[in-house]
This record gives structure tokens, C-alpha cells and sequence, in this order.
């Protein structure tokens, strides 16, 4: 059979398995878990960045030394970290309160929709 | 002439980079010369690639090649450098396909969908990979991928038979292997009932991969096989052995896969999407039916019809040369040339 044909082909006997009563499977099935989301509180908690310190280390063999230099240096540039930080940390608030607000919108929306919505469920009862 | 190639990141196994290294030697091969410079470096490209920053002392009369292919802001002052810019889109997937199952990926593409306008904007050329991924920025240049199969070996030397159907590429929600799992569920129950399915890909999360491999035993026990992380002789046998190659994504901007089972001699049955209408020719069988009644009966007549089959791997073996070297060589030249 030449390719051009095929699906043609394919179409055809479907239709016809399909009026044989095949192909009626039933295929659903693929649910997939959310993502876990991070709570609006853990995200306030983490809104304010406090880089800790101690954690700047070599990891290297014997990186006692480097590590005493990334330290030095890092006090030699608290001023420029300093303001990364806050930067960062106002960026941060910021989007939060964004969140915080629309979160705040889609609630009173909702609550303010939910007695139409009763209502209407209520008039598609009725015979 | 000078061409420096512009990436956002840099890896050994990222498509991109190594379509920019490939480009770098066939511009060595014409006497040109340049550079390639990346925003974030995987420590194993070695002195390869060079840091982003230092593409500030680039010649004035250089021209920057940049390659898009996600959301890049450490881009943007390139675009406000003197010299002339060809960008290169390999396209965005869009973001609708990720809210659900990966956010922080869909806000990338959602990003680098909204950029890649703007950055169009601000070169002298565009082009894409594709035709399709081309007129998606209003262009009509396309500078195809190099394909270059020689890591893959030659063909298989006969048609291995059997009825094991094969996906490559990332088990991602666009890429719908669910919907081939449904198909070979189909295909075991009401046509072919020792098919099997073999997906090749890293998944986009292990709760994505968890699902599918729950739908799999649901629909088809012990028919579908996940595969990642293969080398590139272990996939050329993957490929080898399969009776038919299956894609039914639901957007491509080129999709390679598809040309690399026509040059080991896979038949391909697909979805019409994006790129791939351009890269399979006539050599696949195209499915646009969301039937997957229609999909399970197009695969089983590759897999029962021996001259079906032997006339797709004879097109699908001629095709790979529309990707070859010298046509894109030709197409990237004139875009340089042009900018």
C-alpha cells in the first residue's frame, strides 16, 4: 500500500471496528497530583532572605583556609551584600502582597457569587 | 568574516549547544572565525564556551548569532550592542502545557514566549529552525538544524519485525505519551496483542513519570517500557529494533527524533504539529485524527503491511539529506551574509 492511502485506509477501518462495536474502551485514568504548593505563610516566612553565614564554607579537603578567606572577603563586601539582600527582600514583599490582595479579590468574589450560584442551581431543579 | 554565537546556557548534551558547536566548525571549515559565549557554563564545556561578559570586546564588525530557545534575560544587552544580529529561534514551548504539572517551567516559557518578539525586534535577521518556528516571528528565513547522524551508526540492516512501538523525547505533557500509551492499549486489545511501547526520555518530574507509569499498568500491564539516560548506541538500538516510531505531540518546533528513526530506518507515524510536516515530508504517515481508534489502525498497518513499511523506510532513509550539511550551511551563510 503506498503511504498516501494509508491513513485513508486507517480512517476506514476504524469506523468500520468501531460500527462492530470495538474501540468503545473506556481510557481515562491519568491523574496527575498537583505540584505540592507553598503556602502563603511559608512564603511570608521566606519573604525576608536571611542568607546564613556559616553555611559559606570549601568544601574542598583542607579548605579551612578558603574557607576563612570567602568569609573575609564576604566582610570585606557586607555593605554590597547588605543591600542584595534587602533588595531582594523588597522585591519579595512586594510580589507577596500582590498575592496576598488577589487572593483577598477572588475570596470576596467568590463569597459574593455563591448565593447567585445556589440560585440558579436552584431554578434548573425546578421542573 | 567574524560570528560569534550568543547562547543563554551552555551543557554537554543541550541540543542547542550542540548545534552552536557544529555551526562553529562549519564556519572554521569556510575560514571564518568566532567565538561562543553563554550567560551560565556547565564546567565540563571547558574553554568551549566562553563567559557572556567578556562578549562586551567583540569586534565592531562581527556579527552575534543568537540562539533562542528559552526565556534569556542576560540577552538583553547584547541586543543593545553596535554589531549586526541574526537571532535564531529553536522555539518555546508554550506555557499552557506546564501550569498544571511543573509552575516554575511554565512561567519560564510563558517568559520566553513574551521576550522572543522583542528580541526578534532587535535583530537585522530572523530566522528559525523551521518554517513554522520562522513565521511564528513573521519571518520566512529558516536555517535548519544541522543534523549530523554519524553518532548514531548506520541503518538497521534489515527490518527487525515484531510490533514494539518507540517514543524519544522528554516525558513532558506536550509530548502526549500518555495519549501513545492509550494507543498501544488499544492497539493490544483490539488489533495487535503483543504490541509494546517503549518511551525514551527524562521526565519532566518524577510525579509526571509516577502517572504515567500508573496509567501504563492500568491500561496496558507490563506492555510499556521507560527508558532514560541512554548512550548514543543504546538508543541507535532502540531505534533499530522498533517496528514503528510514534509521536503524537502536540507541539514540536523541529523535532529531531523524527529524522534520526528515518535514518536507522524506523518507520514514523505522527502528528502533523509544528516543524514536523517540514522535517517528515513524505516520508511518515501524518495523523491529524484525534481518533486514536485511527492512530492504533495507521500503526497496525505499518506493522502488517510489509510494503508499506519498506516504502517508508525507503523515503525515510532518502530523508535525512534534506537536513544535510551543505543545505544548511547554504541557508545559514546567505542569513550571515544577509545580516
Amino acid at each position: 500500500m503506498e503511504p498516501e492511502r494509508a491513513i485513508e485506509v486507517a480512517r476506514e477501518r476504524a469506523a468500520a471496528a468501531r460500527e462492530r462495536g470495538a474501540y468503545a474502551d473506556d481510557l481515562r485514568g491519568f491523574a496527575i497530583s498537583r505540584p505540592t504548593r507553598i503556602s502563603t505563610q511559608r512564603l511570608m516566612e521566606w519573604a525576608v532572605i536571611e542568607p546564613d553565614e556559616r553555611l559559606l564554607r570549601s568544601t574542598r579537603r583542607l579548605g579551612a583556609p578558603i574557607t576563612w578567606f570567602k568569609r573575609l572577603l564576604l566582610r570585606g563586601l557586607q555593605q554590597q551584600f547588605n543591600e542584595l539582600t534587602s533588595q531582594q527582600s523588597r522585591f519579595n514583599m512586594h510580589v507577596l502582597v500582590h498575592l496576598t490582595e488577589l487572593e483577598e479579590r477572588v475570596r470576596t468574589l467568590e463569597d459574593d457569587v455563591a448565593p447567585l450560584l445556589r440560585e440558579h442551581e436552584q431554578r434548573q431543579r425546578r421542573p | 568574516m567574524i560570528v560569534h554565537q550568543v547562547l543563554s546556557g551552555a551543557g554537554p548534551v543541550d541540543a542547542v549547544t550542540v548545534q552552536a558547536l557544529r555551526i562553529q566548525e562549519l564556519l572554521r571549515g569556510w575560514g571564518w572565525r568566532g567565538d561562543i559565549f553563554a550567560g551560565h557554563i556547565d564546567p565540563r564545556m571547558g574553554r568551549r564556551v566562553r563567559p557572556l561578559r567578556e562578549i562586551e570586546d567583540a569586534e565592531p564588525d562581527a556579527t552575534l548569532l543568537l540562539h533562542y530557545s528559552a526565556y534569556a534575560p542576560r540577552l538583553r544587552d547584547v541586543l543593545e550592542m553596535a554589531q549586526r544580529k541574526v537571532l535564531l529561534s529553536h522555539n518555546v514551548t508554550p506555557a499552557r502545557w506546564f501550569w498544571d504539572y511543573e509552575p516554575t517551567i511554565a512561567i519560564h516559557c510563558a517568559l520566553g514566549r513574551r521576550q522572543l518578539p522583542e528580541y526578534a525586534a532587535a535583530c537585522d535577521v530572523v530566522a528559525g529552525v523551521s518554517a513554522y518556528n520562522a513565521a511564528e516571528l513573521g519571518s520566512d528565513v529558516v536555517i535548519p538544524i544541522l543534523f549530523d547522524p554519524a553518532h548514531l551508526g548506520a541503518p538497521a540492516a534489515q527490518d527487525p519485525g515484531g510490533s514494539e512501538l518507540l517514543f524519544v523525547g522528554r516525558l513532558a505533557p506536550h509530548k502526549r505519551q500518555d495519549e501513545l500509551i492509550r494507543t498501544v492499549a488499544l492497539l493490544r486489545r483490539h488489533r495487535l496483542p503483543g504490541a509494546t511501547l517503549r518511551l525514551v526520555g527524562e521526565p519532566l518530574n518524577p510525579n509526571y513519570l509516577a502517572a504515567l507509569r500508573e496509567l501504563a499498568e492500568a491500561l496496558a500491564p507490563g506492555a510499556v517500557t521507560f527508558e532514560s539516560g541512554l548512550s548514543d548506541a543504546e538508543l541507535a538500538d532502540r531505534y533499530r529494533r522498533a517496528a514503528v516510531f510514534v509521536c503524537l505531540s502536540e507541539h514540536e518546533g523541529f523535532c529531531i527524533p523524527v529524522l534520526e528513526a528515518m535514518h536507522l530506518g524506523t518507520p514514523v507515524v505522527t502528528r502533523p504539529v509544528g516543524g514536523i510536516p517540514e522535517v517528515a515530508g513524505d516520508a511518515a504517515l501524518l495523523v491529524d485524527d484525534r481518533d486514536l481508534a485511527v492512530v492504533a489502525e495507521a500503526v497496525a498497518l505499518v506493522v502488517e503491511d510489509s510494503e508499506l513499511r519498506g516504502e517508508l523506510r525507503r523515503r525515510g532513509s532518502a530523508r535525512p539529506a534534506a537536513f544535510a550539511p551543505e543545505a544548511t550551511a547554504a541557508a545559514l551563510r546567505a542569513a550571515l551574509e544577509g545580516a
